[in-house]
């Protein structure tokens, strides 16, 4: 997994926002880092999902934003997160910043896979 | 300053803040904060948060623990939404910069979200704004309570803007504190409308939408006799109302001189004057305006709101209470009067929806249908008659075989109280309301079987003018003073004077000051009215003869129109006794 790693992108947002805002380390730590991921799940990134990413979005420094498209909003907004309406198949790219951003980027795409499992369980053996 | 029309349905000034009360039953909080109440607003909206974030760690844990953690697990979800840092963010800016309230900078921030889930095409994503509906409404239970501590638990004296209120809210407001009402729909005559009558709380209702351009802690004037609503008024405005109000209070307190007096003319001629009354403890307003006794108890409200039928001893109580405290003076009980929609446990049969509900299954025809029920409440009628002097009255009477079905009910109910030894009094009198053009039309045959009878105008108004008038497309062709109004309370003035039996007039046309002089001189010597406009009454009466009365009745009589018959009454009433201030 990871393979669309250092991707270049264009932005097509109209107003497009400022990455390194809460940047206050030194830029020898600075990293930037995008991933490609897929939403596999059949319900999408619905709530509970969603919840997660954020939980884990806000273990980490740097900033995270998600973008479906056109559209960017913030990794640790679950309300804004919601707004992407991902579902089964949408493409998302993971875009951090900061003095962890690898990681973070690394993390996220990771949970982002595990959904699969983790949304389908209670379907088929409901307790 | 914006000023609305609706409809007036209790009198009275009241001038206060208003408590909002939306359509879904939330109440509406004020929009802004003053600049210095800042520090204490974000001191509310942490306080919210916290609670809030308490009450969804609850949920989840329990659910977790009664389903499984991945039913606990949306409850996580919430507390995320809740605890989201954009939104606080938000939220914090909108209070501190923009300076609104709590509740509305929340409605305002989680309204986006709530409004872009709902348009979402299907209704699988559509069900998140479910969920931030349900962190809203944590937010503002905790800020501002639900409906029903909205209007009990309210502290300071405000007014009351709703969409509606029921019969049984209007009841329960605390009278205290609730200055006065207006609701967006109602009309006169409702029930509600009789309710805040009764509790002597000014209200105009039928006002049409205007709940969104309001906000809570808005000051508002309730103009109850002209059926105004100033919201915002200008300093002209108040000081104009606030001497309105002082008025009034000057002349209730010289009204009140006249309680102990004799209601009689300046010829001499008595005027029976008889409270219509809802509750019980109205009969203390009764006997302070010096009513001759109640001429119309209205029994609905032991039906209204209740998950069960009331039962015989329910009924019992209360007349017993009601005629006691009157302590001698007559009471006129009429039977149940309302719509087969408005009872708990109605026949199957009615649970079909009416086309035309005042045409249908209502009143008499309901009790008729309903015999147990009839029963149930005539048994209590008549053990309470041992107690006091009751009269019984079955309304809406539209043919003879429906007054013979009940008074053969009546005698069935007799024997079986003889039977099983239950003492009631032999010689109840029983009458019936005359609110049916055909029962005017049939008055001498009904007046063989009756004791007396009572002209009921705001149903006779409506069935002769073919006019709902809850409607306000067409509430303004409901008028009293129609002259084919008056021709037939005349005919049954005639008719039962005729046949020798009592005629008392019962609609809220005979509380009003400017039409006493008429019916007075159409022949009526009995009024059953409200309690607070019985000092008013008795005011006009001693201050004019019979003769002038007549001559006014003679003058009416050649009008042909509503309008000018009105127009007339009133300058007339204004002439007579200027210092109603008509």
């Amino acid at each position: 997994m990871g393979g669309g790693r250092r991707r270049t992108y264009r932005r097509i947002d109209s107003a497009p926002r400022r990455l390194n805002r809460n940047l206050s380390v030194g830029e020898m730590t600075h990293q930037h880092a995008t991933r490609r991921i897929v939403i596999k799940n059949q319900q999408g990134l619905h709530a509970r999902p969603a919840d997660a990413f954020v939980k884990l979005a806000n273990q980490f420094q740097a900033n995270v934003e998600i973008e479906r498209d056109t559209l960017r909003v913030s990794g640790k907004s679950i309300l804004d997160l919601l707004t992407l309406v991902a579902e089964q198949g949408v493409q998302l790219t993971i875009i951090a910043d900061g003095p962890d951003a690898e990681a973070a980027a690394d993390a996220l795409a990771a949970l982002v896979d595990t959904f699969v499992e983790e949304d389908e369980q209670p379907d088929t053996q409901p307790d | 300053m914006r000023i609305l029309q609706g409809i007036a349905v209790s009198p009275g000034v009241a001038i206060g803040e208003a408590v909002v009360i939306d359509d879904k039953g939330y109440r509406i909080p004020r929009r802004f904060i003053a600049r210095g109440a800042v520090e204490s607003e974000m001191q509310r909206l942490e306080g919210a948060f916290a609670a809030v974030g308490k009450q969804i760690e609850q949920s989840r844990d329990e659910i977790a623990g009664e389903l499984g953690q991945q039913y606990g697990a949306i409850f996580s979800a919430h507390l995320q939404m809740l605890q989201d840092a954009k939104l606080r963010t938000e939220i914090d800016h909108l209070v501190k910069q923009r300076h609104y309230s709590a509740e509305y900078a929340i409605t305002r921030a989680l309204g986006k979200y709530s409004k872009f889930f709902e348009n979402l095409p299907t209704a699988y994503l559509r069900e998140r704004a479910n969920d931030v509906h349900d962190i809203e409404r944590r937010l503002m239970g905790e800020l501002i309570g639900n409906r029903r501590e909205a209007l009990e638990e309210i502290k300071s004296p405000v007014v009351v803007l709703a969409n509606n209120l029921t019969p049984s809210e209007t009841a329960n407001l605390n009278r205290e504190m609730v200055l006065g009402f207006v609701t967006e729909v109602g009309g006169p005559g409702g029930h509600t409308a009789i309710v805040a009558e009764a509790l002597e709380i000014p209200a105009v209702v039928g006002v049409g939408d205007f709940l969104n351009e309001v906000s809570g802690g808005d000051l508002v004037i309730v103009d109850g006799d002209q059926g105004r609503v100033i919201f915002q008024p200008d300093d002209e405005t108040i000081a104009r109302y606030e001497q309105e109000v002082e008025e009034h209070r000057s002349l209730a307190a010289r009204l009140d001189l006249l309680r102990d007096l004799p209601s009689e003319l300046l010829s001499g001629e008595q005027i029976h004057l008889y409270a219509n009354i809802e509750f019980p403890h109205e009969v203390d307003a009764c006997l302070q305006r010096g009513a001759e006794g109640i001429g119309l108890y209205r029994t609905e409200f032991l039906y209204l709101g209740q998950e069960q039928e009331p039962t015989e001893e329910d009924h019992y109580q209360v007349y017993a209470k009601v005629v006691q405290d009157m302590g001698g003076a007559p009471v006129v009980i009429r039977t149940l009067d309302l719509g087969a929609d408005k009872i708990a446990r109605a026949p199957n049969e009615s649970r079909v929806a009416e086309a035309n509900p005042f045409l249908g299954l209502r009143s008499i025809r309901l009790s008729l249908r309903n015999i147990s029920l009839f029963r149930t409440q005539l048994r209590a009628v008549l053990r309470a008659s041992m107690i006091g002097e009751i009269h019984v009255m079955f309304p809406l009477v539209s043919t003879l075989h429906e007054l013979r079905q009940a008074k053969m009910l009546l005698t069935d109910i007799m024997e079986d109280l003889d039977e099983e030894g239950i003492p009631y009094d032999r010689n109840l009198k029983i009458g019936m309301m005359v609110e049916v053009p055909s029962s005017v039309i049939m008055l001498d045959h009904f007046a063989k079987e009756v004791d007396f009878i009572s002209i009921g105008t705001n149903d006779l108004v409506q069935y002769t003018l073919a006019v709902d008038r809850s409607n306000k497309e067409v509430a303004a062709l409901y008028n009293n003073c129609d002259p084919a109004v008056l021709r037939l309370i005349e005919m049954t003035v005639r008719l039962a004077k005729e046949a020798d039996i009592k005629t008392t007039l019962c609609g809220q046309m005979g509380g009003n000051p400017i039409y006493a002089m008429l019916l007075i001189g159409l022949g009526l010597r009995s009024l059953s009215i409200t309690p607070s406009a019985i000092p008013e009454i008795k005011k006009v009466c001693r201050s004019v003869s019979l003769a002038q009365c007549e001559e006014v009745a003679r003058r009416v009589r050649e009008m042909e129109n509503a309008r000018e018959i009105k127009r007339y009454l009133r300058e007339e009433v204004r002439r007579a006794v200027p210092e109603l201030m008509m």
